[in-house]
């Protein structure tokens, strides 16, 4: 069942908030998914009750009672805020992120702090100080990363909806590998403020859901300009829930020769070529393109996002907030063994990569050089979307894998975002949304591609997909 | 291509404020070097006159905000995650050395 329904039961009087948030909460209490760090039960009771009162009074918004998951990457005051890490596994918000508040504004229920790899480093959820995360329809697999836990509780039904971040896929991929909705927004279209930083340009956040209308409403609520975030962007938020309505008739669409490759399952490219059929029987225009600088976004996102990783977790010494090492001689003692015990193997390797990147000697052969690539890779798609409207991809190389396949061997794991990073580099929109199963009933994500601050034409088209029975209902 | 060796990764290490035991010293500087060879990848790219991206989006101008002093009210919170305190200051080890 979709917010919309969901929203008409609340106003009918036909449940209640806190008979829902109830319902919810027992579910992600039992969970044998390991999707949330911290259930905030007695906080999401007090929210439902509030959100009752006010549906009763006739000021209910959309989201108002509607019970709603955050990755743990987000802060909520007065609750713990571990970003999946030992270094902050006791460490309580004393600020709540800006779209945490939006939603709490617009009276949602916030169940609890979903898992993730931690600081949002990763493509499985393995990477959790707090256990793997596992997928809902398959619970020997994964169910993809950084924002795991966000994907499963929603694909599971343990919330309504959920917020991950994405930086290199985090979002796509697991909705992709879980079977739900996740929709990454244009950067700068949503404030960060409070999202704990990896790498600052290229880090946004988004919904995950089961349709597409859900995320609609939810990218509405968190969106708009934010005077604590200076790189959020000052430009009005849009309906997207009327926009998704409208048909795709001349619509084009532009399919990127590069993305349907060597190294991508047969099932995967087939479903993904026959969601693209389906448009094109609605009225859409489909072109085949070329985004000829494709090879080089991993290697050109795996100089920029360590090296932004470096510097914004130096923040993490053991002296004003976090884990501290205990016994220690001196300063120097207390940042390396704070840091030590606090990070995890993959956070450490990626904080050595970009220290090294950005070191004196190598700046402009590393960094510098991989901005340029990033110049080009941006270059590529301005110049396609001169010529198409949206451009889409398959999400993911391969659907879910096993739980510990590619666990110790981190370039296997970062080829499972060779779709999603071009776009972060990029700063553009892009939704992954469920096309279809693999032979062993596993979800395969396609992905939509927009023009900057055009999420409005990525809903559109996933909305006319859904709606032409091309849908596959996670729950 | 770069050659990884223990002593660099000792270096960079101690740049980034980390310690690692000889085992951890191994298994890092394999995984170091099997990334870096990677993106070694973008050497063969030719960037001649190509600006570096210095914004994630083009054209957009940040905005700076008055120079007003503002109420800030989380100060209270923002202590109670200190590790260490005295009053309202934050305790640490030692940082200068005693000549």
């Amino acid at each position: 069942m979709g917010i919309r329904e969901i929203h008409n039961r609340l106003i009918k009087g036909e449940t209640t908030s806190v008979a829902l948030t109830k319902e919810h909460l027992n579910k992600a209490k039992t969970s044998k998914l390991n999707t949330f760090i911290t259930v905030c039960e007695e906080r999401a009771l007090v929210q439902a009750e509030a959100a009752d009162k006010r549906i009763k009074e006739g000021n209910a918004l959309p989201l108002t009672g509607i019970p709603l998951g955050v990755k743990d990457l987000l802060t909520v005051r007065g609750v713990k805020t571990t970003c999946g890490s030992k270094i902050l596994e006791n460490y309580i918000a004393p600020y709540s992120a800006t779209v945490v508040e939006k939603l709490e504004t617009a009276g949602a229920v916030i169940l609890g702090k979903l898992n993730m790899d931690e600081f949002a480093m990763g493509s499985s959820n393995e990477h959790s100080a707090f256990g793997p995360v596992k997928n809902p329809i398959d619970e020997t697999r994964i169910p993809g990363g950084s924002s795991g836990g966000s994907a499963a509780a929603a694909a599971a039904g343990e919330c309504i909806a959920t917020l991950g971040t994405d930086t290199g896929g985090s979002i796509r991929q697991p909705a992709a590998m879980c079977g739900v909705v996740g929709l990454k927004p244009t950067y700068g279209r949503v404030s960060r403020y409070g999202l704990t930083a990896f790498a600052s340009s290229l880090d946004q956040i988004g919904p995950l859901a089961a349709n597409v209308e859900d995320a609609a409403i939810m990218l509405e609520t968190i969106s708009g300009h934010d005077p604590k975030d200076a790189t959020s962007v000052n430009r009005p938020v849009p309906d997207y829930t009327v926009a998704l309505k409208k048909d795709v008739k001349g619509l084009k669409i532009g399919v990127p020769k590069e993305y349907f490759i060597k190294g991508l399952s047969e099932e995967i490219g087939s479903s993904v070529k026959s969601a693209i059929e389906e448009l094109k029987k609605m009225g859409a225009e489909v072109k085949e393109i070329s985004l000829p600088h494709t090879d080089h976004a991993l290697a050109c996102y795996y100089i920029i996002a360590p090296a932004e990783c470096s510097a914004n977790l130096a923040r993490f010494d053991g002296v004003r907030y976090g884990r501290r090492a205990k016994d220690v001689k001196d300063i120097k003692e207390l940042y390396e063994r704070s840091r030590a015990e606090g990070f995890g193997p993959e956070v450490t390797l990626r904080i050595m990569v970009g220290t090294y990147v950005l070191s004196s000697g190598y700046y402009d052969a590393y960094y510098r050089k991989a901005q340029c690539a990033r110049t080009l890779i941006t270059k590529d798609f301005t110049e396609a979307f001169q010529r198409v409207d949206v451009i889409m991809t398959p999400t993911t190389p391969t659907t879910a894998f096993k739980l510990g396949e590619k666990t110790d061997d981190p370039l296997q794991m970062y080829l499972s975002d060779i779709f999603t990073i071009p776009v972060n580099l990029a700063g553009l929109p892009a939704m992954s949304m469920p096309c279809g199963k693999d032979k062993l009933g596993l979800p395969i994500g396609m992905q939509i591609i927009g023009r900057h601050f055009d999420e409005e034409t990525i809903l559109r088209v996933g909305y006319n997909y859904e709606a032409g029975g091309g849908r596959q209902e996670a729950r | 291509m770069s050659k990884i060796s223990k002593e660099t990764v000792e270096h960079v290490a101690g740049l980034a404020n980390l310690k690692f035991s000889p085992i951890e010293l191994k298994k890092y500087t394999e995984k170091f070097a099997s990334v870096l060879h990677y993106v070694e990848k973008l050497d063969k790219l030719d960037t001649k006159g190509v600006e570096p991206t210095s914004h994630a989006i083009a054209n957009v101008s940040m905005t700076l905000r008055e120079d007003k002093a503002v109420d800030f009210k989380t100060a209270d919170d923002i202590l109670k995650d200190a590790p260490a305190k005295e009053g309202r200051l934050i305790e640490v080890p030692k940082v200068i050395e005693e000549s």
